[in-house]
């Protein structure tokens, strides 16, 4: 069996908040609270959920930026928690990321070849001055890009380009891992679905693995081989794509889904109005986190945690129902 | 009679290349009760728009053409006369309540103040209106949260005080820029419901600006949609989201990322409108789409199209529309 590029273990990223005006009675924010899966050479897996799940924050501890408080990651077997810095420096070629808002994730002052080459320069990748720009150059076509734009400065360019020239300066090192968080959230319409055909086509061609943080199901659905949905800091359901989406297990699945407006009048849907919003991950509900919000909950449900279990489709759910009642 | 008419509206940023058109000769009316959405991209003058009516932008913004609303040319009202419309006959919602908000301000006192300043209530009949427009918006402990900030809110719940002072006056008319772009999916049709329900209590009139046709088609009764400041199509939600006639709406409709629900096992490609949205500084003597479009013939790129009848309630400016017989 191949080793997977990217294993996370019982991952936990908790932050100790205060509370209280003298800061007694210490509690922790659970962002991620006992994650695990993996991902595959050449996979996309995605992961969704709303604001304040921990999907930030995962992808954020994976690249450590944020210190793990419990758990392991390995990235193509070598464990990155625990790692010094300067060994985690090496190997950050070939994990990259890309973020959802381009104008603040490049700098304003430098030139686009800059831009691209600084992984070049960072990482020892770079020879000469000719090297780096005919690598600059290729990497501006692999975006589509003009090879002119090397010479301009980010603000030149509109929100999508901007988003290419952010993938480009990923791909600089040839990563075998892109973390997208939020990539194309804050893109128009029409240069969005340009950047998700993009990242397609860069996957195909590369073998890239992609973790893709997303909020948008919509778009999940056009680019995710499986696909992780987090509440309040847990994976409540995993699984392959398609299962996921035509027959979700977990209650919240079902509610996002169904969430999903679609601008044709025929394609309207039942929708499953959730009460409320999510609760704060400092004082999670006991039980099910989701059991406040779930129009199905029982008595066992606030008793009683669900551990992620395999249903019949393959995909893996953490609810005591073993199937979800028909939709009226 | 129209309850607001924007007639040939276009907006200019001076600039050191000389001045940018955001918004282009742009005409459209609301009818009392009826919600009108303007829809487009980023850079399409939707938000623009907006700001102009409600006269927000600089000084140094130059109008022209008129907005006409309860009888008077707002572009020609004095500032002390504007600031009376503003949060009374006009609500406003804003995308990032966060924002829009006062954050060292009650939400309580900041409701009431605007109940004092219109309507001349007292304290203590500002503050027990303040109450009643919370709880009506579905502030939950109501009593306990109108002494709260901004910040002890959820986003969802800023939302909802946001619209609770939107509506506090009874406005005649409501502008929503993007009302619920930052709230998550499961929140956002909380509040629309909310927007829809509120607005058919009051018989308000509802300009929604938006760049989700799936908000759209969730709350708009006519639809605007706008490209580089200038209409492109006109007509009923209904015709609108079934029937496009413009290439870019069609194009806006079918890059639209949507659930395909079940059936099939690859997703696949999105389809992508190519190329970019124009600069502002960019002449643009012919159709502004004209560099997108699959369907553009060499008169596209000298003359501005003409507005064309395709159907009862729908407008397309495009030269390659036929008009009904």
């Amino acid at each position: 069996m191949t080793t997977p590029i990217l294993d996370v273990h019982q991952l936990r990223t908790w932050y100790p908040v205060r509370r209280g005006l003298l800061g007694r009675g210490a509690a922790w924010l659970r962002a991620v609270d006992d994650v695990t899966f993996t991902v595959m050479r050449g996979e996309t897996l995605a992961i969704v959920g709303e604001s304040g799940c921990g999907k930030s924050t995962l992808g954020r501890t994976i690249l450590r930026f944020v210190e793990p408080t419990e758990g392991n990651v390995w990235l193509d077997g070598h464990r990155i928690t625990e790692m010094s810095r300067v060994e985690l420096r090496r190997l950050r070629r070939h994990m990259q990321v890309v973020f959802q808002d381009p104008a603040s994730s490049l700098s304003p002052r430098m030139r686009v070849r800059d831009i691209i080459a600084e992984p070049l320069v960072n990482f020892g990748l770079a020879g000469d001055r000719a090297a780096v720009d005919a690598r600059v150059a290729d990497l501006l076509c692999q975006v589509g890009l003009p090879r002119s734009a090397a010479e301009r400065y980010p603000h030149e360019f509109s929100g999508g380009q901007r988003q290419r020239i952010a993938i480009a300066r990923a791909l600089a090192p040839e990563p075998d891992l892109i973390i997208c968080d939020e990539a194309v959230s804050a893109l128009d319409t029409s240069s969005k679905a340009q950047i998700v055909n993009l990242l397609s086509d860069l996957q195909q061609r590369l073998g890239l693995a992609l973790l893709f943080i997303s909020h948008d199901l919509a778009v999940v659905e056009h680019i995710a081989d499986r696909v992780a949905v987090m509440y309040l800091g847990k994976i409540v359901e995993i699984g392959e794509r398609a299962a996921l989406f035509e027959q979700p297990a977990h209650p919240y699945t079902r509610a996002l889904l169904s969430a999903v407006l679609d601008p044709s009048p025929a394609r309207r849907h039942a929708r499953i109005m959730l009460r409320g919003e999510v609760p704060s991950p400092i004082d999670p509900p006991s039980g099910c986190r989701f059991r406040t919000r779930c129009p199905y909950a029982f008595d066992r449900c606030a008793a009683e945690e669900p551990e992620l279990r395999e249903r019949p489709n393959g995909q893996s759910a953490a609810c005591h129902l073993d199937a979800l009642p028909a939709l009226s | 009679m129209a309850l607001i008419e924007v007639d040939a509206l276009s907006t200019l940023f001076p600039s050191g290349e000389g001045d940018l058109r955001a918004v282009d000769g742009l005409s459209f009316a609301v009818q009392p009760g009826e919600t009108v959405a303007i829809v487009g991209e980023s850079g399409s003058g939707k938000s623009v728009t907006v700001m102009s009516i409600m006269r927000l932008l600089g000084a140094a913004t130059r109008h022209e053409g008129a907005v006409r609303f309860e009888g008077r040319d707002l572009l020609a009202l004095s500032e002390a006369e504007m600031r009376k419309v503003r949060g009374n006959r006009i609500g406003m919602i804003f995308q990032e309540p966060m924002t829009a908000l006062n954050p060292v301000q009650t939400i309580g006192s900041q409701i009431a103040e605007s109940l004092r300043l219109h309507r001349g209530l007292s304290r203590r009949d500002s503050r027990a209106r303040a109450l009643e427009m919370l709880s009506l918006v579905g502030i939950p402990a109501p009593e306990r949260r109108i002494d709260e900030y901004p910040h002890q809110l959820s986003g969802g719940m800023r939302q909802r005080v946001m619209i609770a002072m939107a509506l506090a006056c009874d406005p005649a008319l409501l502008i929503a820029d993007e009302p619920t772009t930052a709230l998550d999916v499961t929140v956002q049709a909380q509040i629309l419901d909310l927007i829809r329900e509120q607005a058919r209590k009051l018989g308000a009139g509802v300009i929604l600006i938006t760049h989700d046709l799936g908000v759209v088609a969730e709350l708009a009764d006519r639809v605007i949609v706008v490209y580089a400041g200038r209409k492109v199509e006109e007509g009923t939600a209904a015709e609108i989201l079934d029937r496009p006639r413009h290439p870019y709406t069609r194009g806006l409709l079918e890059a639209t990322p949507r659930l395909r629900g079940g059936g099939g096992h690859r997703a696949g490609r999105m389809t992508e409108i190519p190329g970019n949205v124009p600069g502002l500084a960019e002449i643009l003597a012919g159709c502004a789409f004209e560099p997108r479009c699959a369907h553009a013939q060499p008169c596209c790129r000298i003359e501005r199209p003409p507005e064309v009848p395709v159907a009862q309630d729908h407008l397309v400016v495009c030269r390659r529309a036929e008009p009904v017989s």
